[in-house]
């Protein structure tokens, strides 16, 4: 495995007055692999933890608990001046491409800002420059590198996003929510060269979503987060074919589909239909109770498919 | 009767840099009734929010053209003096629920005033009725009274966007136009909002143009759909034939980048990018785009009648033009993505 999660947690400090703190527990005992050319989906909804889930795997936040390793390497307490081979080879692409680009830069040197930072020489900069606008589809790359953010789309600057990703030849890239600002009809573009970008590339991928649809094509693997914890995983397709959880099936009956017949309909199913303690497996070893951690177990007839007991 | 709306070849352009850039252009429709839903789906610039703010006549200043004709119940509106209009129509008759508006809700005063405000403004009522009113809206946008006391800041976004539809509701309108008013919302909670607003189209049966980028999202509460593109409307019709049988290719090809939940067929990106709108493609202006185009595509397609009622700017709908081509999209390689 490239990258490893193991029971990790993250826990944040907040004043809520004058002298007191109160604790956020974002991340709450996740395990987690991404595999080498393996595209993992992170689904789940604002505040189920999916970003500081990415944050943490690329070490951009240091866990509370729990161990990272990254290529066979415990990264979880390295300080940051000794994790500059991680930088050279994990990469994020973020989800807002308005406001994540340097408008008073052309697009040159905002892909070439990496290897500057790296010290890679004048000279060799150009080339790599220019194979990373290759790769994501902006070229002729001599006429894109001159131009300016503003005068792009939403679609055109993501991918400006990504080529700045790319240009260091990462191995490890974490997308979060990279279309979410994206014009529906531009959305599948990026995904799909994200998809491409893995295959020929071999590059692993934490795609951190919302849109489990989307997540069911461009992901070889979907881990749902609630509240903190994953509540499912598995293979794609069974995720959102066969969901266990009451969480996950939620989640996909809020997906409006093309129908004409939808508007007949109510779709808005509450997550709450399923309170706590509320078993999900009959094999639950804690028979349900709310006070004990959930742990995920096999669903049933259904390979690589993981579940949480209870909810 | 009268339709509820009928608007007739609006135009609306902007003048920018010396130039004269058409945003709606020509769009033609009817909102026949009650309770009665069109949807406006189509890509940033293509000028569906424009049609907003010209059928609630919020123009920019630098809005050069705005012609063409929009009665509601029968009464042509565009003959209003901007004064009248403020009276009579915006927010009274034809509400609308702007694109972000609940990150635009004043911080520091309390959700029940700032429902009330529109209804003080015209010292109509008093403050007691008004805040009775602000309440009776939050418990019908399923916030409950007790919201009226409480800051923007103590809500989520989907209970934001709940206060935000309450304050379109004030003025009791028959017209309420929604500007993607889930396009920041978690799915769950789009889908609560999205049984709300089917909620008031049962009743009190408030009639809505919904403007949005998603196709799919559209189909959740609009019976009539039209595909906006560079400032037309390419196609018009009834959701239940345009979702299973488009008749124009930009539609086809909307649906066909639509992540499907159910089955393994892989969404297909949509080809090309959209028109810069200072420099329309002669002719057909999704010509170059589309993987069906022919010789006559170099002439403007008109808006071509269909069987239910609708139209479309293309001419493989019409037969002497077409000469036995079908709409049918060719297949795509898709082995080279998902």
């Amino acid at each position: 495995m490239l990258v490893e999660l193991d029971d990790v947690s993250v826990v944040f400090r907040t004043r809520t007055g004058l002298f007191r703190t109160g604790e956020v527990r974002a991340v709450r005992g996740v395990s987690l692999a991404v595999a080498r050319g393996e595209t993992l989906a992170l689904v789940g909804e604002s505040g189920s933890g999916k970003t500081t889930v990415g944050r943490v795997s690329l070490r951009l936040l240091e866990p509370t608990g729990g161990r990272i390793c990254f290529d066979g390497r415990d990264i979880s307490r390295t300080p940051e001046a000794a994790l500059g081979w991680l930088r050279q080879r994990a990469q994020i692409v973020f989800q807002d491409p308005f406001s994540s680009l340097n408008p008073y830069m052309r697009v040159g040197e905002l892909v070439a800002e990496p290897l500057v930072i790296d010290g890679v020489p004048k000279g060799e900069r150009w080339d790599r420059v220019a194979r990373a606008l290759a790769a994501v589809e902006l070229g002729p790359a001599a006429r894109w590198a001159e131009r300016y953010p503003s005068a792009m789309s939403g679609g055109q600057r993501q991918r400006v996003g990504i080529a700045r990703a790319l240009v260091r030849d990462p191995v490890y890239v974490v997308a979060d929510e990279p279309v979410s600002m994206i014009d529906a009809s531009s959305r599948i573009g990026i995904l799909t060269l994200l998809r491409r970008l893995q295959r020929e590339r071999g590059v692993a991928f934490l795609a951190i979503t919302h849109d489990i649809a989307s997540a069911r094509h461009f992901s070889d693997r979907i881990a749902v987060m609630e509240q903190g914890r994953v509540v499912e995983l598995g293979p794609s397709g069974a995720i959102v074919d066969r969901p266990r959880h009451p969480y996950t099936r939620a989640l996909i009956a809020a997906v409006p589909e093309p129908d004409p017949a939808n508007r007949f309909k109510r779709r808005a199913v509450r997550a709450e239909a399923a309170p706590a303690g509320t078993p999900v497996l009959d094999s639950c070893p804690h028979g349900g109770d709310p006070g004990a951690a959930p742990v995920l177990l096999p669903a049933p007839g259904d390979p690589g498919h993981v579940v949480a007991c209870h909810r | 009767m009268p339709p509820l709306l009928a608007v007739t070849d609006l135009r609306l352009a902007y003048r920018a840099e010396g130039r004269t850039i058409p945003a709606v252009d020509g769009v033609s429709f009817t909102i026949k009734g009650k309770g009665e839903a069109l949807g406006v789906v189509g890509e940033s610039g293509s000028g569906k929010s424009s049609l907003a703010n010209a059928l609630i006549r919020l123009l920019p200043k630098n809005s050069a053209e705005f012609s063409g004709s929009i009665r509601l119940d029968g009464q042509e509106l565009t003959v209003l003096s901007d004064e009248q209009f403020r009276r009579q129509i915006r927010w009274r008759r034809i509400a609308m629920v702007f694109q972000g508006a609940m990150n635009v809700l004043n911080p520091v005063l309390r959700i029940g005033d700032q429902i009330a405000e529109p209804m003080l403004l015209d010292r109509a009522i008093s403050k007691r009725a008004g805040r009775a009113r602000a309440e009776e809206l939050l418990e019908r946008v399923g916030l409950g009274a007790a919201f009226a006391g409480r800051y923007p800041h103590e809500l989520s976004g989907g209970q934001k966007q709940r206060a935000v539809i309450a304050t379109a509701l004030a003025l009791s309108p028959d017209l309420l136009i929604l500007d993607e008013p889930t396009s920041a919302l978690d799915v769950s909670v789009q889908a609560q909002i999205m049984d709300l607003l089917k909620g008031l189209k049962a009743d009190p049966g408030i009639s809505m143009i919904f403007i949005t980028h998603d196709i799919a999202l559209a189909s959740d509460i609009c019976d009539t759909i039209a595909v906006a593109y560079a400032g037309e409307h390419v196609e018009l019709g009834p959701a239940e034939r345009v979702l299973p049988a488009p008749r124009h290719p930009y539609t086809a090809l909307l649906l066909e980048s639509l992540p499907r939940l159910r089955g393994e067929t892989p969404p297909l990106p949509m080809p090309g990018s959209p028109p810069d709108p200072a420099a329309l493609p002669h002719g057909c202006r999704f010509h170059p785009r589309c993987p069906l185009r022919f010789e006559a595509c170099d002439d403007h397609p008109p808006a071509i009648p269909l069987a239910d009622g609708g139209n479309a700017r293309c001419w493989l709908n019409d037969p002497a033009v077409a000469d036995g081509r079908q709409l049918v999209l060719p297949a795509r390689d898709t082995a080279a993505r998902a």
